[in-house]
C-alpha cells in the first residue's frame, strides 16, 4: 500500500479531521486536529490492512513566533508488515496544552509521552505515570521549549537543589 | 546502614516521595526499599533502580534513567549543521563515525544533495569499522560480566588497531567527526588501504579465536 492510499483511506473516514498532509522526499506527513487524534491513531494501528504496530517515536516541536498554534506533537509510525511509514502531526495551542495519551494503544509510547512532557510540557491526558523522566523531578521550567534559554544565563531559573547540594559539601568540608 | 529503627538517608538531593517512604519504619513492614546507583558496578553506565525488595524478591523497579542526560538538542539549537556534528560523535562514542554518518545523511535528505559515490564507499568503510569496534566493546565487557577475563583482553587488543585505523585517517581515535555534509573531511591514504586490507586478513582467525 502506498502513502497516498493511506491518506486517501484517512480522508475518506475524517475528512474534517485532517488538515493538510505533506509529501517531502519520500515522507508522508499527516496534520490533523487534536480532538480526535487518538481516533485516527488509534483507526491507523487497528484497521488490518494499515496495521500500523510500531510507534516509533513520540516528540514534541515548539513554533514559537513562527506558526500558530505554538506546539505539535509528533507521532512517527511504522507499519512491520507492510514496511510502511507515516509521519502525524497534532497541533496544539499554548494556552491550552494537551493531547490525549496513546500509551494504552503503544505501550512505547509510555516513556516518549514523559520525555516530551519533560521537554516541552505538553500534558497527555489519560497517562498512566505522568513525571519528568530525564530532568530532575523538582526541575523549573520546559528545557526545549524556545523561550528557554541555552546558556548560562539561567538567572533564577537555576536549578535550586544543585546551589543546596553545593551548600551541604560545603559544609561537611 | 540501620540507625534508630529507621533506614539511614540516601544522600540525594529531593525526590520526595521515595524519601517518605525512606523513613517508613522496618519493623512495620517486610518490605524493603533499595537504592541502587546512580553509580554501581552492574550498570555500565549511570542509572538508578529504586528497588521494592521483600527478602531476595524483587516487587517493583522505578528506574531514573536522566542521569546522561546532556541536552544534546538545545545545545544544537544554538548551532549551525556542521557546528553540531561533533556533538552526534558523543550520542555513542564507540560507534561514533556511525552516527556522523546518520546526522549527515538527514541534512542532505533535507537539502536534497547527491553524495558521490566515492564518499559512499569510504562513509561504508567507516561506518563498519566502527560497528565492528563497538560490538567488540560489546562482547568485551559481556564476558568480562561473566567473569571470562581473557575474552576482555583479546577483544581489546583487535579493538586497538582499528582505532589506530581511525587515528590514521581522521586524527582522532574515538571521536572521529569524519563525515561531512555532502561527502567525507579527508581521502583515505595508501598507508590505510594497505593497513585495512592486512587487518582483514588476521582479524577473521582473531574473531573465531574469542568463541567458546
Amino acid at each position: 500500500m502506498q502513502s497516498s492510499d493511506i491518506v486517501n483511506l484517512l480522508k475518506e473516514k475524517f475528512s474534517k479531521e485532517i488538515l493538510c498532509t505533506v509529501y517531502f522526499r519520500g515522507d508522508c506527513t499527516i496534520i490533523i486536529k487534536r480532538d480526535k487524534a487518538k481516533e485516527i491513531l488509534k483507526f491507523l494501528k487497528e484497521t488490518p490492512s494499515l496495521d500500523f504496530d510500531y510507534l516509533i517515536d513520540v516528540t514534541g516541536v515548539d513554533y514559537m513566533g513562527a506558526r500558530q498554534p505554538r506546539f505539535n506533537v509528533v507521532y512517527h509510525l511504522m507499519s512491520i508488515k507492510n514496511a510502511n511509514r507515516i509521519r502525524v502531526k497534532v497541533e496544539v495551542p499554548e494556552e491550552d496544552c494537551w493531547v490525549e495519551t496513546v500509551s494504552d494503544l503503544w505501550a512505547t509510547a509510555n516513556w516518549h509521552e514523559r520525555e516530551c512532557f519533560d521537554m516541552f510540557g505538553i500534558e497527555f491526558k489519560g497517562h498512566p505515570d505522568l513525571r519528568r523522566i530525564l530532568m530532575p523531578e523538582d526541575w523549573e521550567g520546559y528545557p526545549l521549549r524556545k523561550d528557554y534559554p541555552v546558556g548560562s544565563d539561567l538567572g533564577d531559573k537555576e536549578w535550586k537543589t544543585f546551589k543546596d547540594i553545593l551548600q551541604q559539601t560545603k559544609e561537611r568540608a | 546502614m540501620i540507625k534508630n529503627g529507621k533506614l539511614l538517608r540516601i544522600f540525594y538531593s529531593k525526590p520526595r516521595s521515595v524519601h517518605n517512604n525512606m523513613e517508613r519504619e522496618i519493623t512495620a513492614t517486610k518490605e524493603l526499599i533499595v537504592n541502587m546507583g546512580p553509580q554501581h558496578p552492574a550498570t555500565h553506565g549511570v542509572l538508578r533502580l529504586v528497588l521494592d525488595v521483600d527478602g531476595e524478591r524483587i516487587i517493583k523497579c522505578t528506574p531514573y534513567v536522566g542521569y546522561l542526560h546532556r541536552g544534546i538538542e538545545k545545545l544544537s539549537e544554538d548551532l549551525t549543521y556542521v557546528q553540531a556534528l561533533p556533538l552526534t560523535d558523543r550520542l555513542d562514542y564507540l560507534a561514533s563515525a556511525a552516527n556522523n554518518i546518520g546526522f549527515c545523511v538527514a541534512i542532505e535528505k533535507l537539502l536534497g544533495l547527491e553524495v558521490p559515490p566515492r564518499a559512499k564507499f569510504i562513509r561504508t568503510i567507516m561506518g563498519e569499522m566502527a560497528r565492528i569496534c563497538s560490538h567488540l566493546v560489546w562482547i568485551a565487557t559481556h564476558a568480562l560480566d561473566i567473569g571470562a577475563m581473557t575474552v576482555f583482553l583479546y577483544a581489546m587488543r583487535d579493538r586497538e588497531v582499528f582505532l589506530d585505523l581511525f587515528e590514521m585517517v581522521t586524527g582522532a581515535r574515538m571521536t572521529v567527526s569524519y563525515p561531512r555534509v555532502g561527502g567525507v573531511d579527508v581521502m583515505l591514504t595508501t598507508n590505510f588501504l594497505i593497513n585495512c586490507i592486512n587487518l582483514l586478513k588476521h582479524f577473521q582467525k582473531k574473531l573465531l579465536s574469542m568463541r567458546p
